[in-house]
């Protein structure tokens, strides 16, 4: 396991012939000079022959691909499986074992698979009646692993059903079932763990970027012969095989997350459990990993970047478990859409299979919803939290994370802030993350004149006590309005929350003052919707 | 918006195995809509429900909880302050009905009212527009269950259908409304009103269990 070291270099800092241009813009520009490219001189599998070498040709190719992940250069890579294997050390930096690397990998699952699932009987070995006959109450007894393992599948076969409904691809019957036999598998290699809810999610977004790239390679290969490389890396009957080989080494990272296994957290020397004065209810009796760690992103990591939303969020008695767990698990999977979400994925990898950078993202993701927050009651808090809204810009995000973490070695980004019509989230429970995602890109930007005194209004609303039930917007408020106009609002770090907002002519055109990324702000014009770094 | 009207908050959770439907429920409960294709819950969820209750305003603050968090420590966060529970099992699968009673002493084990009691659970028997072949055909004894298990009542209900849910609902909220006004009056048992009878339709039966 490689952490790989920005300490001297930041992460964000560009490749020479990359100077001086947003990654994504340039990724945009490479783009479309490369469809210009395709149609009149090169050929498709030209432009794809390019790109791999572009990916891995370098001598320093992985510190580049590294970056490359982090800057979110990956967004619409035909590589981006190749990639991701290197960043959880499926493969290895050295090229002239990946071939021999996948061999072996899809061999070791190959034989998983017959043990579990194409022929368990084989793997028993046991042909004894005594002890296998369908009556048998031996635990090593065949039947009774059948019996077993038909709960488990039956277990897993509900998750899958439910995993992305809305993406045609996931309601493909042999999606399907690979899915179920990739995590039937993990669990019966895992047997303390076997199958908890979430790894189906986890999983998921590694089936579809294998299948993604091998669509792209597909096509490509039609032109031409690809490399010895790319037909094995990449070749599609080995789809499962390498999407379990990803999976098992993404959860060794993320398994204690799932794990259930309680243990009494550490306190401080002196403190006993029982005579901690004011005990949270999140502070007493054992616990889990995962709930161990987002206490510790909230009591540390927010308190030290922003103590009054700390202090905001311990009154209101919002345990992070309550929020935090399904961010931790899924990696944020619920929270972005899929395409920001891969963006999102590659970063983590990249940065490092340890995932460290998770508590970052988790912080950042805070802190962008911080303003709403501390304007906000326990009922409006917890819709907010939960029903997360849609991020202008995924990338931003990603630079927030790394400036939390390093602030040294990583430019401050401007500060950005989520703004929006609060009764929103104060009449309406569920259902938001659908409909607000689903309209992300037309959403109308007009609610910055509002927002400023709406907050200020909201101040006032705090209750005193969580589930509060005083200031709460009109009953029956059916929203039938647009869905939250989604307008993250720029505002330097000095200006004080109560000033009114900048308008949207204003937004483009201002100076910021530490923004050491102008010309990206510029540049992000030309995309889709105004993004603000 | 500051006209008079009291207002009551009340927090219910939604407990019960994996896939027996409870975000269903939800969702058919607060936006009157069904789909097949709700995600698995992860952790926890919660949606907002307002009621105009006579001349009061009633929100409910619905806690769905993953079937997988029974487990442990975990439920006592999510349990906090509630004053009311759906249990959910899947009438079409055994093996769900059969965890009810462990949710029911995780709940009860984790969470008591000021006075001692347990909170108001209702028993859902979800998905009763499938074809089911156990206890629920039963009714005597499934109110002999709930007797024996402390619950206030039990419901056969269909999220997918439409059945039930509402009636489910208001039910626990009358059976929240006069625990809570037995907290505060701190009177003696059994002042609840009978007008609990006046929607007594369906194929539900429940008594009350606040002795």
């Amino acid at each position: 396991m490689q952490h790989p070291n920005f300490e001297t270099q930041h992460p964000l800092q560009q490749d020479e012939q990359e100077m001086g241009y947003d990654p994504l813009q340039n990724y945009y520009n490479r783009n479309r000079d490369r469809g210009s490219l395709d149609s009149a001189v090169e050929s498709t599998f030209q432009s794809y022959r390019k790109e791999w070498d572009h990916l891995f040709q370098n001598s320093n190719y992985l510190a580049r691909i590294r970056r490359a992940g982090i800057n979110g250069r990956l967004r619409s890579s035909r590589f981006r499986s190749v990639c991701w294997k290197l960043y959880l050390d499926v493969l290895s930096e050295d090229k002239t074992q990946w071939i021999s690397r996948t061999k072996v990998h899809r061999a070791q699952y190959e034989k998983i698979k017959e043990t579990h699932i194409t022929n368990p009987r084989k793997a028993a070995g046991q042909h004894d009646l005594v002890v296998n006959n369908p009556l048998s109450q031996d635990e090593g007894s065949l039947w009774n692993k059948f019996f077993q393992d038909k709960e488990l599948r039956v277990m897993i076969k509900q998750d899958v059903l439910r995993t992305f409904p809305e993406m045609l691809y996931f309601q493909e019957e042999d999606v399907r079932t690979k899915l179920t036999d990739i995590l039937f598998c993990y669990a019966r290699e895992n047997e303390r763990l076997l199958y908890k809810q979430g790894m189906h999610e986890l999983l998921a977004p590694i089936v579809f970027v294998l299948h993604c790239d091998h669509q792209a390679f597909q096509h490509a290969s039609e032109t031409a012969n690809p490399s010895e490389e790319m037909k094995v890396l990449l070749d599609p009957k080995f789809h499962e095989h390498d999407a379990y080989a990803m999976f098992s080494l993404l959860m060794e990272t993320a398994e204690p997350w799932f794990s259930s296994f309680e243990r009494e957290v550490r306190q401080g020397k002196e403190e006993m459990l029982t005579s901690i004065p004011f005990a949270r209810p999140q502070d007493s009796g054992p616990s889990v990993a995962i709930v161990t760690k987002v206490n510790r992103i909230q009591d540390q990591l927010v308190k030290k970047h922003d103590v009054e939303l700390y202090m905001h969020l311990n009154r209101l008695e919002i345990a992070p478990q309550i929020y935090g767990i399904r961010w931790v698990r899924l990696l944020f999977g619920r929270e972005f859409p899929l395409q920001d979400l891969l963006v999102v994925w590659d970063a983590l990898f990249a940065d490092s299979i340890t995932l460290d950078l998770v508590d970052y993202v988790f912080v950042a993701m805070l802190l962008y919803i911080r303003d709403a927050l501390i304007a906000s009651n326990f009922q409006t808090c917890l819709g907010l939290l939960m029903h997360y809204p849609p991020i202008g810009d995924i990338h931003s995000l990603l630079l927030k994370a790394l400036f939390l973490r390093d602030p040294k070695n990583n430019p401050r980004p401007v500060n950005y802030q989520f703004q929006q019509n609060l009764d929103y989230y104060k009449t309406r429970g569920a259902d938001l993350v659908n409909k607000t995602r689903a309209s992300t890109k037309a959403a109308p930007l007009n609610i910055n004149k509002v927002s400023s005194s709406l907050l200020n209004f909201g101040r006032k609303l705090i209750a005193p006590m969580g589930g509060g039930s005083s200031g709460i917007s009109p009953i029956n408020n059916e929203v039938i309005s647009a869905p939250p106009p989604q307008a993250p609002v720029p505002r330097p770090l000095a200006e004080p929350p109560s000033c009114t907002a900048p308008s949207n002519t204003q937004m483009k055109s201002q100076p910021f003052p530490q923004t050491h990324h102008q010309h990206r702000l510029l540049k992000s014009e030309s995309l889709p919707q105004p993004q603000l770094k | 918006m500051q006209n008079n009207r009291k207002e009551h908050l009340y927090k219910i959770l939604v407990i019960g195995d994996l896939g027996v439907g409870k975000t269903s429920i939800i969702k058919r409960y607060v936006h009157q809509t069904y789909s097949t294709n709700y995600r698995a819950t992860i952790g926890v969820d919660f949606a907002l429900k307002v009621l105009n209750w006579d001349s009061e305003t009633v929100r409910l603050q619905l806690w769905d909880i993953a079937g997988q968090e029974r487990f442990g420590n975990m439920t006592r966060v999510y349990y906090r302050e509630a004053m009311g529970a759906f249990i959910v099992f899947d009438v079409t699968r055994p093996t769900t009905f059969e965890a009810v009673s462990k949710w029911k002493e995780d709940l009860d084990s984790k969470l008591t009212l000021s006075n001692g009691q347990s909170i108001a659970t209702v028993l859902l028997a979800n998905k009763c527009d499938q074809k089911r072949d156990f206890l629920t055909n039963n009714s005597l004894k499934m109110d002999q269950y709930c007797k024996e298990n402390g619950f206030v009542g039990w419901f056969e209900t269909s999220a997918r259908e439409n059945i039930n849910i509402n009636e489910a609902a208001n039910f626990l909220v009358k059976h929240i409304i006069a625990s809570e006004n037995d907290i505060l009056k701190s009177v003696v048992p059994d002042t609840i009103s009978p007008q609990l009878n006046s929607d007594k339709e369906m194929t539900c039966s429940y008594w009350l269990s606040l002795d």
